[in-house]
């Protein structure tokens, strides 16, 4: 699996640099080459890589202004690299996999692309994942291999408007409960059934679905951060932005989330 | 001595300049061995002459412009054809005094405004003429379109040392100016008197 990569440096020797550094790893692509800001907003867009090298200073448009102007869902992970290293805690503010100082070194390029393997085997470990609980869901669809008592719900039937939805409980990100009914969010949708947060809970697996506070179930595997909040409260950010507010303890809903 | 040579080296030239350019080596070591090894030996001189600054106040006008010429020379080697410098230096003023390293951060400066912000050529101008009793350098940049993130005239640190550096040498004998430039940018112009070191600089930067 190459890891598709681009470089954005107004100097064209730092660019020539990465390259050659690059060289010397044989599953990293280079894709494409940007001398500017505005180039590598247009290449980042059409090209999409997974990984990208990114000059801090540069004319007109930097690489924070970069990072600014390409959308959340087209951003690759960022290796800044820089001459000077005043700029490293706005770089990790931004998220950066790594930063790398100039003159880049062989040993520390080397680690940072470690690191982007790393990561990247990561996001498709938890594709992995993800498809097959699914393929296990849809199994214990057909011949019922363990007893009806422990089945799982693997769907839920939904009223929207004139049509019944059909909703996997693999897909549900959260539920809320909204007095005697509750709210089922689904990527961008929510959807509103009459059943209660309780018997929900009973029927949905529980090594995927946590309930983090009285009015709230969570899907663990859509869980990408736990912020702290002031008075030891906690709140759960989720892989689609959706916040929740979490009175569950902190140490018990992040070993959920490693077994889930 | 050792601290002097520091301070001078920290106020000379910029981080960013040295790291820049020694990642432009490493990066011209696996491509094109004789530019890296040119640019190193620009860069050593350069390194040596600014430690060598530290000892003599002033130079003659022809050691300063070499020293320039080294600095140049690496900031070409980085911006390629972003960069251009045209150079009009009368032969009368080789020998005439200048404070050491007056020039480069002017021109540093120069380039931070027409090159390094702007993705079009720029052109930076040095000049030195003879007027009456007077010596005259300036130094012109072709700007950017980006006029207002430059600080106002004579405000940035590179102009306030170089100001209180010809104060010192040249008491109520000096005048540095900006100026707009024309069409664009702007000018920099220092004047102090003009004289020829009576005992000529025979000491070599070639090695």
């Amino acid at each position: 699996m190459n890891i598709r990569a681009v470089i954005v440096d107004d100097e064209a020797l730092a660019r020539q640099r990465v390259r050659q550094l690059a060289s010397g790893e044989p599953d990293v692509e280079i894709l494409a080459e940007c001398a500017s800001g505005a180039e590598a907003c247009t290449v980042l867009l059409r090209e999409r890589p997974q990984l990208v090298f990114l000059d801090v200073q540069m004319p007109e448009m930097d690489g924070f202004d970069v990072l600014d102007q390409v959308p959340g869902d087209c951003l690759p992970l960022v290796i800044f690299t820089t001459a000077f290293d005043r700029h490293a805690i706005r770089a990790f503010d931004a998220h950066a996999l790594d930063y790398l100082l100039k003159p880049l070194r062989a040993d520390r390029f080397r680690e940072a692309i470690e690191r982007a393997r790393a990561r990247l085997g990561q996001q498709q470990a938890r594709a992995m994942v993800t498809s097959l609980l699914t393929f296990l869901d849809e199994r214990t669809q057909s011949p019922p291999l363990v007893a009806a008592s422990t089945r799982r719900l693997t769907r839920l039937t939904v009223k929207a408007d004139d049509k019944v939805v059909v909703v996997r409980t693999a897909d549900i990100d959260a539920i809320e409960s909204a007095g005697n009914y509750v709210s089922v969010h689904v990527g961008p949708e929510s959807y509103i059934v009459r059943d209660s947060l309780t018997a929900l809970e009973a029927q949905l697996d529980p090594h995927r679905f946590l309930r983090v506070s009285r009015g709230a179930l969570v899907n663990l595997t859509r869980v990408k951060e736990l912020h702290a909040m002031a008075k030891g409260e906690h709140l759960i950010v989720l892989h689609n932005g959706r916040r929740l507010p979490m009175s569950r303890g902190l140490r018990e809903v992040e070993r959920a989330l490693r077994f889930s | 001595l050792a601290q002097a040579q520091l301070a001078a080296l920290q106020m000379q030239l910029q981080p960013h300049f040295l790291f820049n350019a020694l990642n432009g080596i490493a990066a011209l070591m696996h491509s094109d061995l004789h530019a890296a090894d040119r640019m190193l030996g620009d860069l050593s001189e350069l390194l040596r002459m600014t430690l060598e600054a530290a000892e003599e106040p002033e130079v003659p006008l022809r050691r300063e412009l070499a020293y320039l010429d080294r600095y140049l020379a690496i900031e070409q080697a980085r911006y390629g054809h972003r960069l251009t410098v045209e150079r009009a230096v009368d032969s009368d003023v080789l020998d005439a005094v200048v404070p050491t390293l007056i020039l480069q951060p002017l021109v540093e400066n120069a380039i931070k405004y027409a090159v390094e912000p702007v993705r079009a050529p720029g052109i930076v101008r040095v000049c030195a003429q003879r007027a009456g009793e007077a010596l005259q350098l300036t130094i012109a940049d072709s700007g950017s379109p980006r006029a207002a993130d430059r600080p106002a005239p004579g405000h940035g640190i590179g102009l306030s040392n170089t100001r209180a550096r010809l104060a010192q040498l040249y008491p109520k004998a000096h005048a540095l100016t900006v100026e707009p430039g024309v069409p664009s940018g702007s000018l920099v112009r220092v004047t102090m008197p003009y004289r020829v070191e009576a005992q000529p600089h025979c000491r070599g930067t070639a090695t």
